[in-house]
């Protein structure tokens, strides 16, 4: 066979930069996601989302080169190597309050469900700025160069209104309404 | 009629022994249980590089290896060794009058070698680094790098050769811990084949092992990684890509491993007839490279396919490979592809049969794993395996749960195992 480049490193994935894909491409979301309801392993995840393990795998040597995720535990079941994955920040919450209100086994299968089709949750809802332009609604994106501690206060005040709009939940009300948000630092090439 | 004797010596030392009539050569080897599955991320490779000081000529620490060593070379003896996940072998093969001198140079180099000059060292070590080089800059390691994939970096998932790193850093006393804890008589099988007399045999070798110190081996408990995974490096400019999908399977001594071989030869051997072959060199052209591979070791095995093809081929390449799969798990194979495998395997094994050292080399890798079993005993299993059982063995192995995925080179490898579909 052909020679190439000496490749010495025994880690798994070892991708080019120009090769690495977007962070969330594929269904590395879908883990981010998954992980949301706690820690799991590769198992588990590759059953929940219905794909095979070694899939998995790769979203989750990304997501963790990304610091997206972390290794909470490591144990030896009869001869098996078994690792556990969590969310690498506990400021990761989206869906959160949908959680605490999903009770029993049908209620986490949903919350599961519901967490991964975020992505395409935001789709629709933008979409649906369209067909129900009549109510109420906001999308804005705005990119800024700010100092970490104003951002930290600002966190804390996005923290505030997020607990203000969850407040605001009528169980008796005909419209659903959504609000995602996301604050995080953003590298403009 | 075929005899194989196995008989433990009082240090614990296991010695089998298989005459081959009307012969006047002999093969002799001595298997230690130490591969790279006993090794750790700080000793991955060490076990090879000790393989290469054992056996090494310039060994001024032990002046009666030398001494014997140039003797039975002198007289034509062919002498190598070898180094696996799960064992280091050292053998000699000649002319049977010389067994008794094979013997001794093999008791000198397990029980005799427990430390090396620094000089020697450092002078091999430079000498490994240059074949581990050599292996890392090949395609050919996508073998080892598919079971590293299957198994994880750990347990028969570590490669052979190991560390750059590891090697270039091994001090002398790294080197010595190794050999104490695994170079013991409970820990090794000493094997000889030929034309020899039991008794006589025997009888020199407890003549020259009898002094090995029945000392305790490490203990060692095997882990691999819970489900298969994936390795992907994308390292290199080049136009070419290796690509490899591999199943875990049973272990050496499964019922199953010779339909599992049976299986490798009809989709992806390297002759023109096999599947893989045909749809993905003859018919469409995109790879000249295709293969097929079996490891089977104490406890697993694993069986892979390989292709090497253009960058911009692997989507395809691996596509037709899945279908092949799918095809084979779905219909079988024909009664004639089966009894054209079959008749392969046999002529290898007969073929091996007629090699002292092969036969050596089987009786050992067997011994090795606590079991004794002869090419003779091979041909006649051969024989016996039909279309059932391999379907039956294609619907245990061909599951997504067993699968892995290797590759090495510019592909887009989040399109590739998309398309890793089998249930």
């Amino acid at each position: 066979m052909s020679d190439i480049s000496c490749i010495y490193e025994m880690s798994l994935i070892n991708e080019n930069d120009s090769l690495k894909q977007d962070i969330l491409n594929g269904k590395a979301l879908d883990i981010l996601l998954i992980l949301l309801s706690g820690a799991k392993t590769v198992k588990e995840m590759g059953k929940e989302l219905n794909i095979p393990s070694f899939s998995v795998q790769l979203y989750i040597k990304r997501l963790l080169e990304a610091n997206l995720i972390k290794i909470t535990d490591v144990k030896v079941i009869e001869g098996k190597v078994e690792k556990s994955y969590d969310l690498a920040s506990s400021d990761i919450e989206i869906l959160n309050n949908l959680k605490a209100n999903c009770k029993g086994e049908d209620g986490k299968k949903n919350l599961e469900l519901s967490a991964q089709y975020m992505a395409s949750l935001t789709r629709e809802m933008i979409r649906n700025v369209d067909e129900y332009d009549d109510k109420p609604h906001k999308i804005k994106a705005y990119f800024i160069k700010a100092d970490k501690e104003k951002m930290v206060e600002f966190k804390n005040e996005l923290d505030e209104l997020f607990k203000k709009y969850q407040s605001l939940e009528d169980m008796d009300a005909t419209n659903t309404y959504g609000l995602i948000s996301i604050f995080a630092p953003y590298k403009i090439k | 009629m075929y005899d194989i004797l196995s008989v433990y010596l009082e240090n614990g030392l296991r010695v089998v022994m298989h005459k081959v009539p009307h012969v006047r050569t002999m093969a002799c080897g001595i298997w230690v249980g130490q591969g790279s599955k006993h090794e750790s991320d700080e000793t991955n490779g060490l076990s090879h590089l000790i393989e290469h000081l054992m056996i090494n000529i310039d060994n001024s620490n032990n002046s009666t290896f030398q001494k014997l060593i140039n003797e039975i070379t002198s007289e034509g003896i062919v002498y190598n060794a070898g180094t696996t996940k799960e064992t280091t072998s050292y053998f000699f093969t000649g002319l049977s009058n010389m067994l008794e001198k094979c013997l001794q140079t093999l008791a000198s180099i397990v029980i005799d070698n427990k430390g090396f000059t620094k000089e020697l060292i450092e002078n091999e070590k430079k000498v490994v680094t240059q074949e581990t080089i050599s292996f890392y800059s090949s395609f050919n390691q996508i073998k080892e790098r598919m079971s590293q994939a299957l198994w994880g970096n750990v347990g028969i998932g570590r490669i052979i050769v190991g560390s750059l790193e590891n090697i270039k850093g091994a001090k002398p006393e790294d080197l010595e811990n190794i050999i104490e804890n695994s170079y013991t008589p409970g820990n090794s099988t000493l094997v000889v084949v030929g034309g020899i007399d039991y008794q006589k045999t025997l009888d020199l070798i407890e003549e020259y092992f009898s002094r090995w110190e029945d000392t305790t081996t490490r203990p060692y408990k095997e882990i691999v990684d819970s489900e298969p995974g994936i390795y992907f490096n994308s390292g290199g400019s080049g136009k070419s890509t290796a690509v490899s999908i591999g199943f875990r399977c049973p272990s050496f001594m499964d019922k199953e491993r010779l339909n599992i071989e049976l299986i490798a030869n009809m989709l992806g051997s390297v002759s023109l007839e096999s599947r893989l072959v045909q749809e993905i060199r003859m018919k469409r052209g995109l790879a000249y490279n295709i293969g097929a591979f079996t490891s089977f070791y104490e406890t697993r095995g694993t069986l892979g396919f390989t292709a090497v093809c253009e960058n911009n081929a692997v989507s395809e390449v691996v596509k037709i490979m899945v279908a092949e799969f799918g095809k084979a798990k779905t219909e079988g194979f024909t009664v004639k592809e089966l009894s054209r495998a079959k008749k392969v395997l046999e002529t290898r094994t007969l073929l091996e049969l007629d090699d002292i050292s092969a036969q050596l080399r089987f009786l050992g890798r067997c011994a090795s794993s606590e079991k004794l079993f002869s090419l003779e005993q091979e041909i006649r299993t051969i024989k016996k395996v039909s279309n059932e059982s391999v379907e039956k063995t294609l619907q245990d192995i061909f599951v997504e749960s067993n699968l892995g995925f290797a590759a090495i080179g510019n592909c887009n490898v989040d399109e590739v195992i998309s398309l890793l579909t089998l249930d």
